[in-house]
């Protein structure tokens, strides 16, 4: 029960402390402080339950609701990765919130949302969790407006409305898993329901409540405009972790269906997958045409979740042996998370210098920022799988996963394998297109003084740095000591594959030294013919998607009044009313009502005396 | 001893009223003492007969036949929900009414006829025939038709006129309902353990008083078409709008809908009628049109009538899936709904009166000048979507759950699409005044605002808890079903 205080109240605690103590300094202590708290109960709790064992904490319930926590190897791992990255952004907000305006807010929501976040973790039930999500989805609302200007309340809105359907789609699969007589508890698979059909909606709304946090096309609108518009710290923590809940979410579905072991829905694997390449294609595809460096690096959070999604969608198809789609799925959810948070990062140091983030008006700055540049390229080459770096390590085990799905000779998973090197080709191009634009060339805009790399900035970047390479050069260790165990308890007990999977494969490493090599050819061609310039035409874009449906239900609205109106008026034309004039027509028509009503009276009356 | 009990809860606002009205109108520290007082005795009460009713599981009557007409108060856990929503909500309300009638000529007049309704309200609750909820829900109109025209404006007028023949409509239409029954039962209205027609072979002539019945409690509830008078009534005092028109009256409507069908028909004889479906129909068209009626307006509290509108058939959503679930999630949304929407009225009047805005496009930045009314602002209305920490989840959870067992799955979809509507029109609001607009000016902050801003944030306050602890609401819930499912 400490710890789990610890982990969820000591944020809530640190945001009503921030009011008492109103001043920058403070504001900065009490944020890393309480990342600090959290981060060690997170060690706590993962050292605790890695051995397999789960920590409970049942609080005394009064009837209806009855919040339940517990947390095991699988929660663990995200609670810990996630205070990780929300520590490195805390330091690293110690001197970047100084350009900021309206600082106490963020920091009161960066710690709102860290206990939110720690509690969708802790939860151990579906209405537990469904209780943090939403305080998750408010909270981190405000880093999304937090400018306040044009661009972030039109991002805002969209986020809005999408999480709270998000949270309507977790209400509505609560009810009906709850009636298809399967448990409700996280961790536990559901058994055999009652009613097959409930189940079957319940589950895809579960689907698409988590999808809509993940990302997960078509549901992922919201993604590339919210992120964007935070402030760096927000973005990173948007794009690192928040998504994370979804994938969260996602792999608890996963294996509450027991991962497809007991044949309640056959096509649900297929239809992940589906949806997995998709979001992977879509992703990187919308990604590459990006100028603006931060929306670049968000479709790319989308198009790293479409892998996240695919190790799902391949271990609900394997069943039994899904066992690497399932850790790669963790895996890759927590290289995510530090790669892209320390992309974020990077590119808001040279946002502090710079005050530009169109790619295209960059270059040179490896000069300004050479440290900045290194941890840069760190990064990016853990996201296109550069073998050294941690992304390699889970790419090759989805990877691994994806070949023996396909394997099977189902035509759905033979083309997910060739989307997934496509896909490498095309994270390979722009991550090159990202950094040669910022870093490498002519130099372009002046950078302002005193705006080079601060101490707490470049900390922040190289705790993440430094795990992304100590996972990448000794992937036995984060495997055997942190993926194994986060994947029994998500419900995968044969761990044999993941025991024999040989990550330093000659072929993979030549896989991906040639993915690499394509992918920089690739870059090549595309700045020469200027293919990256593409823009869509403008019917295609989001936010016309977003008028068109706004626009949809108000005149759905008009149409029902009119039909309305319509209705009324005939009623209400012999009575001397203006019929233009709503309100009076309904006075008539109420006129008409009571004239009626007297008649039906009267006759009522004089068949009572009869009666009597 | 509880029969006398009951009669001072309906009387003490009456005597209350009575010494008002002898009081000059320059007495105001006396007569602001009186209204408290009374109100809170009431409510005192009112608490004290509900927790009298669950230990010991009786219902009393009390019954009286003055001037040849049969009186009969009788408690039962029904009457009991609404009993302590409104007299529990009056007590906040009058503490607001302090501060919002601070500057008003007529405080005399307001205050008298605020507690004749509160009076009168509760002998709506506590009544044990239908005769006897006639009379005082026809008592109900006539007490808060001076409230409504209080301002004494020729728009006041207009919309007071417009809700007297909304309330003749009515009133004709159930007496003749009434007589029609009497004619059934042969006299017979009281509300006991069985429902008064139990045991009847559906007929034809049934179905028409069913109908009769739902026009006639239908234009108090706001069912759609008969919701005119509701969202006309815009030039009424806010503390009326807030707790008269938007929790008292329109949920005596729903309240009589419930009798109608639990304690008239029963859901034994419904269900045989084979009715439900179109009960079920006509309050998810209600639902959905008001919320999409509420998206298209600008002026502030004719969006929040639009959605009181839309929120009041949840409650009869719930009551038409003639299913304990069901039961249990209007009688929970009618309290949650309460508590909500009354804090969304004191928090949108508070900024009505210290700013003078009263259309949502004008609202940018004042929460920045009001930032704790616009908070409790978006605390109620994330409550009405039904996000968890606040009580509006665990009514929709029941009735989505009773929807869903009593074998219409669609009406889960209309709930959530509801919701989600409620999201479109209430959120921006919050929004854009803790956003927009950088030069607000500042608000002159009277003593009167600490008065409308204690309750509200009160309210606020209970929406949380009830959220939390959904379960302090069981007690009375499991008695309502307990009273209309398995005896």
């Amino acid at each position: 029960m400490v710890l789990f205080s610890l982990l969820m109240f000591v944020p809530f605690l640190g945001a009503v402390l921030l009011y008492w103590y109103n001043s920058e300094r403070a504001q900065s202590i009490i944020g890393i402080g309480v990342g600090a708290v959290v981060f060690g109960a997170s060690v706590l709790v993962f050292s605790t339950v890695r051995g397999g064992d789960s920590l409970a904490w049942i609080p005394r319930s009064l009837g209806i609701f009855s919040p339940s926590f517990r947390m095991d190897s699988l929660s663990g791992l995200f609670s810990l990765f996630s205070a990780f990255v929300w520590l490195a952004a805390g330091i690293y907000m110690w001197s970047y919130m100084k350009h900021e305006k309206r600082t106490l807010s963020f920091y009161v929501f960066y710690l709102i949302t860290l206990g939110a976040v720690q509690g969708i973790f802790a939860a151990g039930d579906l209405v537990t969790l469904l209780l943090f999500f939403e305080i998750m989805t408010v909270s981190s609302f405000f880093w999304v407006i937090h400018n306040q200007d044009r661009d972030s309340l039109r991002a805002g809105y969209f986020y809005l409305f999408l999480s709270v359907a998000a949270g309507l789609c977790l209400a509505g699969a609560i009810e009906l898993l709850k009636i298809s007589g399967s448990s409700l508890q996280v961790g536990v698979p559901a058994g055999i329901p009652k009613n097959i059909t409930m189940f079957t909606w319940g589950i895809l709304l579960l689907i698409a409540g988590f999808g809509v946090k993940a990302g997960m096309v078509p549901l992922h609108i919201w993604l590339p405009m919210a992120h964007p518009v935070a402030p760096t710290p927000g973005s990173a923590l948007l794009s690192g972790i928040l998504i994370k809940c979804g994938a969260y979410g996602l792999i608890r579905t996963g294996q509450f269906l027991s991962w497809g072991q007991a044949d309640l829905i056959p096509w649900i694997g297929v239809f992940v997958t589906v949806i997995g390449v998709v979001t992977m294609v879509l992703g990187v595809c919308l990604a590459l045409l990006q100028g603006n460096a931060k929306r670049l690096l968000a479709y790319h959070s989308i198009s790293q979740m479409g892998y996240i999604i695919l190790g799902i969608g391949v271990a609900l198809f394997l069943q039994n042996d899904g066992v690497l789609g399932v850790s790669g799925a963790i895996f890759h959810s927590l290289n995510h998370a530090l790669f892209k948070s320390a992309l974020f990062l990077g590119v808001g140091i040279v946002y502090l210098g710079t005050n530009e983030l169109d790619l295209y008006r960059l270059g040179g700055l490896w000069r300004d920022y050479p440290f900045t540049a290194l941890m840069m390229l760190i990064a990016a080459f853990g996201i296109t799988g550069t073998p050294g770096l941690n992304g390699y390590v889970s790419k090759t085990l989805l990877h691994h996963a994806v070949s023996q799905a396909a394997s099977t000779g189902v035509p759905v998973m033979v083309w997910a394998e060739r989307f997934f090197l496509v896909v490498g080709v095309g994270t390979t191009a722009s991550f090159v297109k990202l950094f040669s634009l910022t870093f490498l060339g002519k130099k372009k805009t002046e950078v302002a003084d005193g705006a080079g790399e601060k101490p707490m900035l470049a900390l922040g970047m190289a705790l993440l740095a430094a795990v992304m390479v100590f996972v990448g050069t000794r992937p036995y260790v984060a495997i055997n000591q942190f993926i194994a165990p986060a994947t029994v308890a998500g419900g995968m007990s044969d761990l044999t594959y993941l025991q024999h999977v040989n990550v330093w494969a000659k072929g993979d490493l030549l896989g991906m030294v040639i993915t690499l090599a394509a992918g920089i050819v690739f870059f090549i061609i595309g700045m020469k013919t200027h293919l990256f310039h593409y823009q869509p035409p403008a019917w295609l874009s989001i936010e016309s998607f977003g008028k068109l449906f706004v626009r949809m239900l108000v005149c759905v609205g008009h149409f029902i009044k009119k039909i309305y109106t319509v209705l009324v008026t005939p009623l209400v034309r012999s009575a001397n009313g203006r019929p233009s004039d709503m309100p009076s027509l309904q006075s008539q028509g109420v006129r008409l009502l009571t004239v009626l009503g007297v008649i039906i009276l009267c006759s009522l009356v004089i068949q009572f005396m009869g009666f009597v | 001893m509880t029969g006398v009990l009951i009669m001072t809860a309906v009387l003490i606002s009456t005597f209350g009223a009575l010494w008002v009205a002898t009081l000059p109108e320059t007495s105001k520290k006396e007569r602001n003492t009186v209204v408290v007082t009374a109100s809170t005795i009431s409510a005192l009460i009112v608490w004290g007969l509900l927790i009298y009713i669950l230990k010991t599981g009786n219902t009393l009557s009390v019954s009286a036949r003055i001037a040849s007409l049969r009186w009969k108060f009788s408690l039962d856990p029904l009457g009991m929900v609404y009993a302590v929503i409104v007299s529990s909500l009056w007590v906040f309300t009058a503490v607001y009414s302090l501060g919002y009638m601070e500057q008003d000529q007529n405080q005399r007049r307001y205050f008298i006829f605020f507690l004749l309704s509160a009076g009168v309200t509760l002998g709506i609750a506590f009544s044990g025939n239908l005769f006897t909820l006639y009379l005082f829900y026809e008592l109900l109109t006539f007490c808060t038709y001076p409230l409504m025209i209080h301002e004494g404006s020729e728009e006041a007028l207009r919309q007071g006129n417009r809700y007297l023949k909304y309330s003749l409509a009515e009133a004709v239409l159930i007496l003749a309902a009434l007589v029609m029954l009497a004619k059934y039962t042969g006299g017979h209205l009281g509300f006991g353990t069985q429902s008064i027609l139990a045991g009847t072979e559906p007929s034809g002539a049934l179905t028409f008083l069913l109908f009769l019945f739902l026009a006639g409690f239908g234009v108090k509830a706001a069912v759609m078409p008969l919701h005119g008078w509701l969202t006309s009534a815009m030039a009424v005092p806010t503390p009326v709008s807030a707790l008269l028109l938007e929790v008292a009256v329109v949920n005596a409507g729903v309240f009589g809908i419930l009798r109608t069908v639990y304690s008239v028909f029963g859901s034994e004889l419904l269900d045989a009628m084979e009715v439900r479906w179109i009960l079920l129909l006509i309050a998810s068209i209600t639902i959905l049109c008001g919320s999409l009626f509420a998206m298209q307006q600008d002026v502030l509290k004719k969006r929040l009538a639009y959605s009181t509108i839309s929120q009041l058939s949840y409650i009869l959503l719930g009551a038409f899936t003639l299913h304990p679930w069901g039961l249990a999630g209007a009688v929970l949304h009618m309290i949650f709904h309460a508590g909500l929407k009354i804090t969304l009225f004191f928090s949108a009047g508070i900024v009505m009166e210290t700013t003078g805005y009263v259309r949502v496009s004008q609202l940018k930045g004042v929460g920045k000048e009001l930032p704790l009314t616009m908070g409790s602002f978006g605390i109620a209305s994330l409550g009405l979507i039904g996000m968890l920490p606040l009580s509006g989840y665990w009514s929709k959870y029941y009735l989505m759950q009773g929807s869903i067992k009593s074998g219409h799955w669609p009406l889960l979809l209309v709930l959530l699409i509801s919701a989600l509507l409620n999201a479109f029109y209430y959120l921006p609001i919050t929004v854009s005044a803790f956003t927009g607009g950088d030069g607000v000016e500042p608000v002159k902050k009277s003593r009167g605002l600490f008065f409308m801003l204690v309750p509200t944030l009160i309210l606020a306050g209970i929406a949380l808890v009830f959220g939390l602890w959904p379960g302090l609401t069981l007690p009375i819930v499991d008695a309502v079903v307990q009273q209309f499912f398995i005896s």
